[in-house]
């Protein structure tokens, strides 16, 4: 696998979802939640193509290891990140003023921009 | 066959550290998330950035992790010269890539937007000058692997060394990914 | 050009307090001693060559219970200071310390004996059996070992430090929480000590997680599959699975909190944007999972130690590795237990309060494994099986006040209590504590070829268990009480006694310390009496039995090949001939470049303590250079040829029948 080609399919490919994400907010295509939902996509398509073509991160029998330990780190991550944003947006949300209260929800709502 | 196991040991334990740096920026991230907005009447920092700066700085990186992955492939193939050559473009590419970091610094902290100023810029900061420290680190372990190779040649533990190096540059762009995306591209809500 | 060289130290931070000069003078009273009897005996060279420069697992792991032991010591004093505080300081008297005074003795309190006690000797425990229970000769990265270990040295002197310089600790809590801890509260060096002594010597413990998974994952003997595992091993590997994945968190959230003090940032202070908060989630995010690291290899000893005295298999052993696994598993989903109270809505406390009653399941459902181990088995009650019967005593009842604490309702009231001091007491006392303790008597014949004194052993166990008992049972009480932990003084008369009769407790503590002192002194003196020529003193079932005691530095001149659980139970019942078919065989060299790493490393710490902007650079450049130096070195290695191996077999052969 560790071959030239494995680099070039790599390196276009992440090159084209590079271009990819700042074409859509240097354009401004999309906003708002679907922005967000497509860039957080393409990086994890190259997050793909690089673990595949660049890190040559496989099923194969010697790599099974590295593979699980990869998966169970990026668990650890997402508990870790996605946790802690729970958490705290929780707690800030608790922690507001009436006024402040007001506005935010006036504005999750849609009442307001 | 000791010695392959050695060094499937040697790199396998080295795949480990990569995970433990994954979550030491994983905390970064986290921290960055959670106060991004907290600009204390600051402006907010999308509005800080020059995107066609970060475009440079993406594409300066990628193209550092492919020749430096064209570098491991003339290991492989036991050419030196080769090797070396690229090498030499990667430790270029990154040096550019920190000089452009560095730039970027100096010009918000010039604005008065520096690590001091709120909590945002604080993670914005160490988010993104962990990922550059990490650069720095490499491009070292780059000159002195360059000059072990001047001075012995292409010897296998040389070879382990420059395959553990490439993961390293490989996993940096992997996270800079992640920066320009979710420091530099998504919008604050 | 003062500040340049000394950067914030001045006169004023040489010792002048009584507790400074008084530890000071006995920190160097006693290295002296050490050094005169080491200058007298001409045994530095010895020390430097066969010990300080080792890269043997035995060797490192004994150093890590020596410098364990040293902290407790330095950990218990702490105890009672805080104990005789708490007996005097009550309505019109306010004890011996001030406030500020007895705030750093707990916080020192709860730093040495998490990460310099229990961590020490587990990883002491772990060097020593680990690589024999595989069937392995040494770790997979003998160099990182070896540094490893003296990066734990070089936190453990930096937690020291201040006595001789500074005067003053953190006074802020065992986790120093902001914005306490941030420079406008704290703008002393103590809070500055706390990060870099757990900074330095976290790297140490993350190295050493690396370490071990590298070595349990890829070094195992042929044939042992990850299911012919012993437990000890399956824990220590789950253990190391978790240091790994939460050292890394603990690093970097004490390096945001640096940077606010160093670097004028604003992560955790309480203006600018900063959240403080955030620190708590963090911190507790390793917090947590940080218990487990310490109670796995616990388990895994109890499992061994179990096993082996009802000479029976352990029941259900599939089982236990599965309570590891899920352990592991759960521990990263119950951070927020530790802040119940910061505030969060319902929804997120049940979350974390339903998933903490998770954990008790996979937790006490290993009890249950070992007492049917016991069951019809032929029990032999050793003092290892003591200290297990005594675990399960404390364990359940630490259990049973962890699953009440777990639920938010409750949490409210008891938050921040007595009633958690004694709970997370009885878990790491009653649970890791005493686990290690069985471990160390356990595997004492192994790593010096002579058992333990029983008789003492077993006072000693009898003086820890009425002595804890006696101890913490108050501190339950006062919790319900309405006594929050942290209290300098109390206007409460009612709860005096209650402190007396722990104080009487700690007393109890203490004789058993003091037996178990005195068990290993009259052991090594009626040592002839008690040798181990078996090297199989226990009748034991895994790998490290199958050696002789103790083993030679290459552990196995022959690697076993395993085929079932028990590997060495199984090798004993055929009974074959031992091979001497001997090959040569690679070992590490010592290497002093551990040494040296981590002293820069400590000049590191202790300039960025004290803002001596040169030493930093001193310290950094000298790690970078040991780093390219030591990248340098290729012959890592030497060989220890057939013939040699020949001929060490032999002559232990002799002398196992002397």
């Amino acid at each position: 696998m560790e071959t030239l080609k494995s680099y070039f399919i790599g390196f276009f490919l992440s090159l084209g979802l590079t271009l990819c994400s700042f074409t859509l907010v240097l354009r401004h295509i999309l906003e708002g939640k679907n922005l967000i939902f497509c860039l957080i996509l393409l990086a994890l398509i190259q997050l793909w193509v690089q673990l595949t073509f660049f890190l040559h991160l496989n099923l194969e029998a010697n790599n099974r290891w590295n593979l699980s330990i990869f998966i169970s780190t990026v668990g650890v991550v997402l508990i870790l990140i996605l946790g802690s944003l729970w958490i705290m947006q929780n707690l800030d949300y608790r922690h507001m003023s009436p006024q402040q209260l007001d506005s935010y929800i006036l504005q999750t709502e849609g009442f307001q921009k | 066959m000791e010695k392959f196991d050695t060094q499937n040991k040697v790199i396998f334990g080295f795949w480990v550290y990569l995970m433990t740096d994954l979550i030491m920026f994983a905390v970064l991230f986290a921290t960055f998330a959670v106060l991004r907005g907290n600009t204390y009447g600051g402006l907010p920092l999308s509005s800080l950035f020059s995107l066609p700066l970060v475009l440079k700085e993406t594409l300066i990186l990628l193209t550092s992790s492919f020749t430096c992955g064209l570098s491991l492939l003339a290991v492989n193939h036991e050419n030196t010269k080769q090797t070396i050559g690229w090498l030499l473009v990667t430790f270029g590419l990154g040096v550019s890539f920190l000089v452009l970091e560095l730039s970027e610094f100096s010009h918000l902290i010039a604005e008065g937007h520096s690590f001091q100023t709120n909590a945002a810029l604080s993670s914005y900061f160490s988010l993104v000058g962990t990922h550059g420290l990490h650069i720095a680190v490499g491009l070292l372990w780059l000159l002195v692997a360059l000059i072990q190779i001047w001075v012995k040649g292409l010897s296998p533990h040389i070879a382990s060394k420059l395959t553990r190096f490439s993961l390293f540059w490989h996993f940096l762009d992997v996270i800079w990914i992640f920066i320009f995306t979710i420091v530099y591209l998504v919008p604050l809500k | 050009m003062t500040n340049f060289i000394f950067g914030k130290i001045t006169l004023d931070a040489l010792p002048h307090a009584w507790y400074t000069i008084g530890a000071s003078a006995s920190i160097l009273l006693g290295a002296g001693v050490v050094a005169f009897f080491i200058t007298y005996y001409k045994r530095w060279t010895w020390l430097w060559k066969e010990w300080l420069t080792s890269t043997d697992p035995k060797k490192i792991g004994i150093m890590y219970i020596i410098v364990a032991t040293l902290m407790f010591l330095r950990g218990a004093i702490d105890a009672g200071m805080i104990w005789l505080q708490q007996i005097f300081s009550s309505g019109a008297h306010h004890g011996y310390l001030t406030p500020d005074h007895f705030q750093q003795v707990f916080t020192a309190h709860g730093d040495i004996m998490i990460f310099f006690v229990t961590m020490g000797f587990l990883f002491g425990l772990l060097n020593i059996i680990v690589p024999l229970q595989i069937g392995a000769r040494d770790l997979a990265f003998p160099f990182l070992n070896s540094l490893g270990f003296w990066l734990y040295v070089a936190g453990a002197l930096l937690i020291n430090m201040f006595f001789m310089i500074g005067g003053d600790f953190a006074a802020v809590g065992w986790l120093a929480q902001p914005p306490l801890s941030e420079l406008q509260f704290n703008p002393g060096v103590g809070v500055d000590y706390w990060i870099w002594s757990l900074q330095v010597s976290g790297l140490g413990t993350l190295i050493g997680g690396i370490n071990f998974l590298v070595t349990i994952l890829k070094m195992r003997a042929p044939g042992m599959t990850l299911m012919k595992m012993p437990l000890f091993t399956w824990n220590a590997l789950c253990s190391s699975v978790l240091i790994v994945s939460i050292f890394p968190i603990l690093s970097m959230t004490i390096a945001l909190l640096f940077a606010d003090r160093y670097f004028g940032m604003h992560f955790f202070t309480s203006d600018f944007g900063g959240n403080p908060m955030m620190y708590i989630n963090l911190i507790w995010s390793w917090g947590h999972p940080e218990v487990y690291v310490l109670i796995l290899p616990a388990f895994g000893i109890f499992s061994e130690v179990v096993s082996t005295f009802s000479q029976k298999r352990l029941y259900s052993y599939v089982s236990l590795v599965i309570a590891a696994l899920a352990i592991t598993a759960l521990s990263f989903s119950v951070w927020l237990h530790h802040f119940f109270t910061m505030g969060a809505a319902a929804d997120v406390n049940a979350f974390f309060g339903i998933m903490t009653m998770f954990i008790a399941i996979p937790t006490g459902s290993q009890i249950f494994n070992w007492l049917l181990t016991m069951y019809r088995g032929r029990i032999i009650f050793t003092t290892p099986m003591y200290w297990f019967l005594g675990f399960v005593a404390t364990f359940t009842l630490g259990g049973m006040a962890g699953v009440l604490l777990s639920l938010p309702g409750a949490d409210f009231q008891l938050h921040n209590s007595l009633f958690l001091v004694a709970h997370f007491h009885t878990m790491i006392v009653g649970g890791a504590l005493f686990g290690i303790f069985a471990g160390i008597t356990y595997w004492f014949p192994k790593v010096t070829g002579f058992k333990l004194n029983e008789t003492l052993g077993k006072y000693a166990f009898w003086c820890w268990i009425c002595g804890f008992f006696t101890a913490f049972v108050p501190l339950y009480l006062l919790g319900f009480m309405g006594a929050t932990r942290r209290l300098d003084h109390y206007d409460a008369s009612g709860w005096q006694g209650l402190f007396i009769v722990a104080g009487v407790g700690l007393v109890i503590i203490c004789c058993g310390a003091l037996l178990q002192i005195l068990q290993i002194i009259i052991s090594f003196r009626q040592r002839k009496k008690n040798l181990d020529l078996t090297g199989d003193p226990w009748n034991g079932r895994s790998l490290e039995w199958a050696t002789s005691s103790p083993p030679p530095f290459y552990n196995f001149a022959i690697i076993p090949a395993v085929t079932n659980r028990d590997a060495f139970w199984e090798i004993k019942k055929e009974g074959k001939p031992v091979s001497t078919n001997y090959q040569d065989i690679h070992m590490p060299k010592n290497t002093a470049m551990g040494i040296y790493l981590s002293g820069f490393v400590f000049l590191v710490g202790f300039a960025f303590v004290w803002h001596i902007t040169w030493l930093i650079v001193v310290g950094l450049i000298g790690s970078i250079m040991c780093v390219i130096i030591r990248s340098f070195e290729e012959e890592t290695e030497y060989v220890v040829t057939a013939a040699e191996i020949a001929q060490i077999e032999a002559n232990r052969k002799n002398y196992g029948k002397i």
